[in-house]
């Protein structure tokens, strides 16, 4: 009978009811919010989008990289910019804004292919580094250190804070349901195969460099879209929005929710983002808080928020493949196997 | 100007030099990346600060200060640090010290942040600047001090590494670990000497350098980052390539901002150090290795 | 079938293999033997791709491959396995196997993101051949573990059935008795010889354990300091003089 009960619980978990069922709600419950309340709310669905693009390259695939504040800065910057320059509307900018930054993520996987490891990280660093320079300097373009005031979305009536609140969840809904659904299949499990174990990966007929490409390409994909919302969301850009601080607040989301894991990719957002609404003005305390919960969390809680929280919903106290996309069981602590009893087969 | 330019260069290159020995010694005892040293370094600036500026002692007591800082300093982030100092978890390690570099930023802000947010720490030494060659040559005081002071640095690091136990101890875990655990070396005492070491000699540079510039929270990474460029150049584990690499990263930067534009000067370093990074990631000077896969 | 030809490879100007050559037979298990440092390994490293020799080449069947990425080779039939066991432990042991059909894999991210015919048609298919592999491996029942979670031997079983789900023409094993016990290496023997006669994959098989390479190997290659010293049969090699000195030892004989 518990069989059937946990059964039921997965084949739950991993069909598209549920989150499309939550989404609905959330959109029920936040069309009631007040603007200010309703703002958080749109970041977090924001980010949530946003990391689960970074999942994919951090968690799944492996790929250590700095560079992903500056490609959802670019897509923000690109879909603003558009608007207040060309006078284009929109949803053309933004998807000019998604295909520039997936040209530039996929650019972005040449040093991966190279170096890997605290190299590439540090590599990319400088390039996001560059790009915040770029954003800075280039004030006939993108107006400098000041930032400026890009155009909001509004359709259907609402207000618009309300309208990329709704466009925001249908869209974040639709990224978390694709990638889930990717990483099911044969793309998932080679993201998985090089971060694990390239040169197996390789033996075994594994295309390393095109997998990493394509991981680099749908991670910045989502980096695009995400930031074209943000810019639509903020209705002001500046170059702070986009820089070191709010990368390694973005490392902090994937590690808090469970690096490598689609639930970890909502988890995290939640977390990070109600904890800074609430450390706002203190002066020093954020950083205090976030740089110590970094440190205990790889410490302590490698996995993350997402495998307790999926414990507790099946009950059940060590999961198998309860996870919606294949279980990683990366730790980022390599914990040692559990389960070596078992008899030689050999 | 050449000559001020290039002295200004060599003497900013030999403090990236010093957060390059910092980066160094911990790569090659613990096969580690400190995130924080660049904030440790902002500390050893503040530190001196409070020392010379608002106690108003001398530069010997903030020395002093600044030893005993990093010294705690150190040992905290070996503490912390431990269970993740090993060759499998690099990459732990690293978003560990991440998050060290942010507690370490946010305490700086809690501590120096409400007097404004960029501070000035009087010169060490005051004087005119040193005129050679019939005015051809000119050397400001401040940059004579900073160099003085990293060439110290590195004869005290070079004396520590050829003459010490401990010196000798760190060079054996560095070539094999695993062997100098076997034969009784400590190697925790190792790690911790390491960690140590590289914090000091980072907190030093910001005591050296803080009199040349305005010190603020968030200076640290960017000097962090250089600092890494600089070991990467040299070749990550050689001492001596990583104060050349320092030099030669401090050189470019002030030839960039003075001959192209001062704004392209932060550009340049971030450049060098992806160029760096994919071209020469075993440094300029390093051997290079067959590469496998 | 697989031919190495006159290979010399060098690591920062020390020699590792200094005009290699051999070949493997169709459906034949070569053994390939010889002291540590022989070069046993790197000449594996070569015929994958993951090193390119610094002369000569490797041709399978009719094409040069010497200069082809490990991946383009892989997909052309010839597989291995390493001598630490290699498993993605992301990956559960049948999605593991999954991972040595990756070459037929022909679906688009398209088809993948909205789980389209042709994507769960492949799914299907690779999970369906990949749990008939290990059925015939006898490690079905660790399907849906994950890899890490099994034993030493275990994880090598499911690495050879990785490596043998595409149905390859070439198998090469890296040291594949690794640390089992003597009866174990007697039933790997079989298995091994038992991939040839059910699959007709020719084997190459590096190995230090001399139960396994007498039992199982029709042939055996005698590497010392990065060149062939003795190629032939077992019982032939095995009493070659300078196989002896090199690696066997004068205190060994067969008793046979």
């Amino acid at each position: 009978m518990p069989e059937k009960i946990m059964k039921h619980a997965k084949g739950w978990l991993n069909s598209p009811v549920l989150p499309i069922l939550i989404a609905v709600l959330v959109g029920a419950f936040g069309l009631t919010l007040n603007p200010y309340t309703l703002f958080l709310l749109t970041r977090i669905v924001i980010f949530v989008m946003l990391i689960v693009g970074l999942n994919i390259m951090l968690g799944y695939s492996g790929q250590f990289t700095f560079a992903h504040a500056a490609l959802f800065g670019v897509g923000a910057y690109t879909t603003g910019l558009l608007q207040v320059h060309l006078g284009l509307p929109f949803v053309p900018s933004i998807m000019f804004a998604v295909v520039l930054v997936t040209a530039a993520g996929t650019l972005l996987a040449l040093p991966a292919l190279r170096i890997s490891g605290i190299h590439l990280a540090i590599a990319t660093l400088a390039v996001a580094q560059a790009v915040t320079w770029v954003l800075v300097n280039w004030t006939d373009v993108t107006f400098g250190a000041g930032g400026f005031r890009a155009p909001s979305l509004r359709m259907f009536g609402m207000d618009k804070t309300q309208t990329i609140f709704v466009v925001s969840l249908v869209l974040t809904t639709a990224v978390y349901l694709l990638v889930r659904q990717l990483l099911t299949t044969s793309f998932g499990r080679r993201f998985i195969a090089i971060r694990d174990n390239q040169v197996a990966a390789a033996a075994n007929g594994v295309h390393v460099t095109r997998v990493k490409a394509q991981a680099f390409a749908i991670s910045a994909a989502i980096a695009g879209l995400s930031g074209g919302l943000y810019s639509s969301l903020l209705g002001f850009v500046a170059p702070e929005s986009f820089n070191l601080e709010q990368m390694i607040l973005m490392k902090i989301m994937v590690v808090v929710g469970g690096i490598g894991t689609m639930l970890g990719s909502v988890i995290g957002p939640i977390v990070v983002l109600t904890l800074q609404e609430w450390l706002r003005d203190s002066e020093g305390w954020l950083e205090i808080i976030f740089g110590g919960m970094l440190v205990a969390f790889v410490l302590f809680l490698p996995r993350g928020l997402a495998p307790l929280i999926l414990n507790a919903i099946t009950g059940k106290f060590r999961s198998q493949s309860v996870d919606d996309a294949p279980q990683t069981g990366q730790s980022l602590n390599a914990a040692p196997s559990e389960n070596r009893k078992d008899e030689e087969a050999v | 100007m050449l000559s001020v330019l290039l002295t200004s260069g060599i003497a900013n290159g030999l403090l990236y030099g010093l957060i390059a020995l910092g980066v160094v010694v911990l790569s090659k005892a613990a096969n580690a990346v400190n995130f924080s040293q660049g904030d440790l370094m902002a500390v050893g600036g503040f530190v001196s600060y409070s020392v010379i500026s608002a106690a108003g002692l001398g530069p010997a007591a903030a020395i002093v200060a600044v030893l005993v800082v990093s010294v705690v300093a150190g040992i905290a982030s070996f503490l912390i640090l431990r269970p993740l100092m090993k060759t499998e978890h690099v990459m732990s390690l690293l978003i560990a010290t991440i998050g060290l570099s942010f507690l370490v930023k946010g305490l700086i802000r809690l501590i120096w942040g409400g007097q404004g947010d960029y501070l000035a720490v009087p010169p060490l030494v005051q004087g005119p600047p040193l005129i050679l060659f019939g005015g051809n040559v000119i050397i400001p005081l401040q940059y004579l001090v900073m160099m003085a002071g990293a060439a110290v640095i590195i004869l005290l690091f070079a004396a520590f590494f050829r003459f010490t136990r401990l010196g000798l101890f760190m060079r054996s875990v560095a070539d094999n670990p695993r062997a100098a655990q076997i034969v009784g070396i400590p190697t925790q005492l190792v790690l911790c000497s390491a960690m140590v070491l590289s914090i000091t000699v980072t907190a030093i540079a910001g005591f050296l350098l803080a009199p040349a510039t305005l010190i603020f929270p968030d200076m640290g990474f960017a000097l962090f980052l250089k600092g890494f460029a600089a070991a990467i150049i040299g070749g990550i584990n050689s001492l001596p390539g990583a104060i050349v690499g320092g030099i030669l990263l401090g050189v470019c930067e002030v030839m960039v901002s003075g001959y192209v534009s001062s704004s392209a000067q932060e550009l340049s370093a971030f450049v060098l150090i992806f160029v760096a990074l994919i071209f020469f990631p075993r440094g300029i000077f390093g051997a290079r290795k067959t590469r496998s896969v | 079938m697989l031919d190495v030809k006159d290979v010399s490879l060098s690591f920062a100007g020390n020699q590792v293999l200094n005009g290699v050559d051999f070949s493997v037979q169709s459906g034949e298990v070569l053994g390939l033997i010889g002291p540590n440092g022989a070069g046993k390994t790197s000449i594996m490293n070569v015929i994958t791709g993951i090193h390119r020799p610094k002369e000569g080449g490797v041709r399978f069947g009719d094409t040069s491959i010497s200069r082809l990425p490990p991946h383009q080779i892989a997909s052309m039939g010839l597989r291995r396995t390493f001598q630490t066991s290699l498993l993605c432990n992301g990956l559960s042991v049948v999605e593991n196997v999954m991972l040595g059909l990756e070459p037929q894999n022909s679906y688009n991210i398209w088809s993948a993101l909205v789980a389209g015919k042709t994507a769960r048609a492949w799914e299907n298919e690779a999970r369906e051949r990949s749990m008939e592999m290990l059925e015939w491996m006898g490690m079905a029942r660790f399907a849906d573990r994950p890899g890490q979670s099994l034993s030493f031997g275990q994880q090598r079983l499911v690495e050879i059935s990785r490596a043998m789900v595409s149905h390859p023409d070439v198998l090469l094993l890296d040291e594949p008795a690794v640390g089992l016990t003597a009866p174990r290496v007697e039933e790997l023997a079989e298995k091994i010889k038992s991939i040839r006669d059910n699959f007709g994959t020719s084997i190459l098989l590096i190995e230090h354990v001399m139960q396994l390479v007498l039992s199982a190997c029709d042939r055996v290659v005698v590497m010392a300091t990065g060149t062939v010293i003795a190629d032939g049969p077992p019982e032939e090699v095995t009493r070659d003089p300078a196989v002896i000195e090199s690696y066997l030892g004068r205190g060994y004989y067969v008793e046979s």
